[in-house]
């Protein structure tokens, strides 16, 4: 049976959403959002396997435009990527810092400012 | 008697600590839209409590801290530095697209494609006066289209200088406002908790970092230390060290204030765009339009010379220009007339050989493997994929930007307790989104080779 050209193109458009929308939770990557660049991650996976069932028997003439199709979910998974990483290695970042200022120590090797609220208790 | 002054006591110091709190809150408030402003946050510290003593306990002020996160700044700073690289060397390019015509229909290569076509007419009628009239101006019409396109390029290198110059004392300002502070900072050491202050200082590096990558160290008086690329001091305390440009010899260059070349640190940054522009890209093209150029008329004139014209003489040469390295610029017509142009071969004196030779040039690979057409065509696709890529880029980088910002926000003014959890959630969807990347890039490698 030969591919529906109509049904791949449908594929990409579903896999180029999933990867734009990640995207676009990205930019404010709260632990929320992460969550839910995830799913828009699976739409994007699950889009790209029904791709591939279809490319096996897509005929010569389809090849160039999905080709080309993917070459620009390429670019846009590494848009994705780039965001990802950059989350990561600021909050990553952020947390040595704070992992140095509750140790006692700014990252400049000074006593960390007191930041945590003192907690009193009385017995008797 | 002494318990009731002391709990007393304990109230008004609780009263002045909370009429604190409040003007912190209404700084916040006033300044929310202030550009740079960061939030500011009163840190409430226990007061030891002791009956037996007459410690009263309470809680007073401890000392106001400015929420804001240096780290968070820095990674602004970075990113919007990449950002204006990208940017302005991608508004560079767009100034320049439109001289390389990638149709080939226009500009130089619409002029060799007429060219040609009036040698192929002519070598239908070689002594058709006319028609030898034609390849002439169609020949001048090529030497004007180098001479503009070299023109054009040259007046972006002059411009892109004066660019360079006005960045070079932007940044220059820029410095001298965050000297201004850390004079202030050195003052007054309430300066230092001055929210005001503090805005000004960040508003002033972030717009440096428009221009310029560094790195801004606090120092223990306050004041700040900038690295022009992490290396060269641009200001330390109340001293002030400024840059300069040299655009007068064949590549611009940037000094240090003891007149050091320190080109090489500038990678990011407006001021690393038209460097880049200005030393790399325009020569580039220059020196293969002065290429392209200079093998068009040594070629044409070596096959003209080698036949013979109307009169049975050797051929007159066509092109004439100055020099290899102004071949482009200085592209002329000779004051060859129609008469002189070689059609014939020795072989056969009333022939059209030559100008069929010179016709077959339309399709040989005489410049690198190239017709010179197709070496065009490799210059115009250099402009057009170099602006594709950083096109890209800067909307990558725009977004990562967009990010650094919304992280600086987050980083602001949030407890440790609160951090921490966050941390911990962040952590967990990180991976997972990791995970479902490099799924999705072993998938997208594997339907590549399917269709491939």
């Amino acid at each position: 049976m030969r591919e529906d050209p109509e049904a791949a193109a449908q594929r990409l458009r579903g896999a180029w959403q999933g990867l734009e929308q990640a995207g676009r939770n990205l930019l404010y990557p709260s632990a929320e959002n992460l969550d839910a660049a995830c799913g828009d991650l699976e739409l994007a996976r699950s889009c790209l396997e029904q791709l591939a069932e279809s490319c096996r028997r897509a005929p010569d003439e389809n090849r160039a435009a999905i080709r080309e199709g993917l070459s620009t979910l390429r670019g846009q998974l590494d848009r994705v990527r780039a965001l990802l990483e950059q989350a990561g290695g600021l909050r990553l970042g952020w947390a040595r810092l704070l992992a140095a200022m509750v140790g006692g120590y700014t990252r400049e090797g000074t006593p960390a400012p007191l930041t945590a609220n003192p907690s009193l208790s009385v017995e008797g | 008697m002494g318990g009731f002054f002391s709990s007393l006591g304990a109230a008004a110091n609780a009263l002045r600590v909370f009429e604190k709190a409040l003007t912190v809150t209404e700084n916040n408030v006033a300044n929310a839209s202030t550009p740079g402003y960061a939030r500011q946050s009163l840190y409430l510290e226990a007061r030891p409590f002791s009956l037996d003593l007459g410690l009263t306990g309470g809680v007073e002020a401890g000392q106001l801290q400015s929420a804001r996160q240096e780290y968070a700044e820095q990674a602004v700073r970075t990113r919007q530095s990449s950002y204006s690289r990208s940017d302005e060397l991608a508004a560079e390019l767009t100034r320049i697209e439109d001289l390389f015509d990638v149709s080939g229909e226009a500009g130089i290569p619409g002029s060799l494609t007429e060219l040609f076509e009036s040698i192929s007419a002519w070598s239908l009628a070689p002594n058709d006066t006319v028609v030898r009239q034609t390849v002439l101006e169609r020949a001048r019409s090529l030497a004007s289209r180098f001479q503009e396109t070299a023109t054009a390029l040259r007046d972006a290198s002059f411009r892109t200088s004066a660019q360079i110059q006005n960045t070079v004392n932007r940044i220059n300002d820029l410095v001298a406002q965050v000297r201004e502070l850390n004079v202030a900072y050195r003052e007054d050491i309430r300066n230092r908790e001055d929210p005001s202050l503090d805005a000004r200082l960040h508003n002033t590096l972030e717009e440096l970092a428009e221009y310029v990558d560094f790195t801004a160290l606090r120092q223990q008086d306050g004041s700040v230390m900038i690295l022009l690329g992490g290396q060269t001091a641009l200001v330390v305390g109340d001293q002030q060290l400024e840059i300069s440009a040299d655009t007068s010899g064949a590549e611009a260059v940037v000094k240090d204030a003891y007149g050091r070349d320190i080109t090489g640190q500038i990678s990011q940054g407006r001021l690393a765009a038209t460097l880049e522009f200005r030393n790399q890209l325009i020569p580039q093209l220059l020196s293969g339009l002065n290429r392209l150029a200079a093998a068009i008329a040594d070629r044409f004139n070596a096959m003209l010379a080698a036949g013979l014209d109307r009169n049975g003489q050797p051929g007159a040469a066509l092109f004439t220009y100055e020099s290899a390295e102004t071949a482009a610029a200085t592209l002329e017509v000779t004051d060859i007339s129609p008469d002189e142009l070689a059609a014939a071969t020795a072989a056969a004196p009333s022939g059209n050989g030559n100008a069929l030779d010179l016709l077959a040039l339309a399709d040989s690979p005489e410049l690198d493997g190239f017709t010179f057409t197709g070496f065009y065509a490799t210059l115009a696709r250099q402009v057009g994929s170099a602006l594709e890529d950083v096109r890209q880029d800067s909307a990558q980088q725009e977004q990562l930007l967009m990010q650094a910002r919304y992280l600086r926000e987050q980083a602001s003014g949030v407890s440790l307790d609160e951090e921490a959890m966050h941390l911990l959630q962040f952590q967990r969807s990180y991976q997972a989104a990791a995970k479902m990347i490099q799924v999705i890039d072993g998938l997208l490698d594997t339907l590549l080779g399917l269709v491939r």
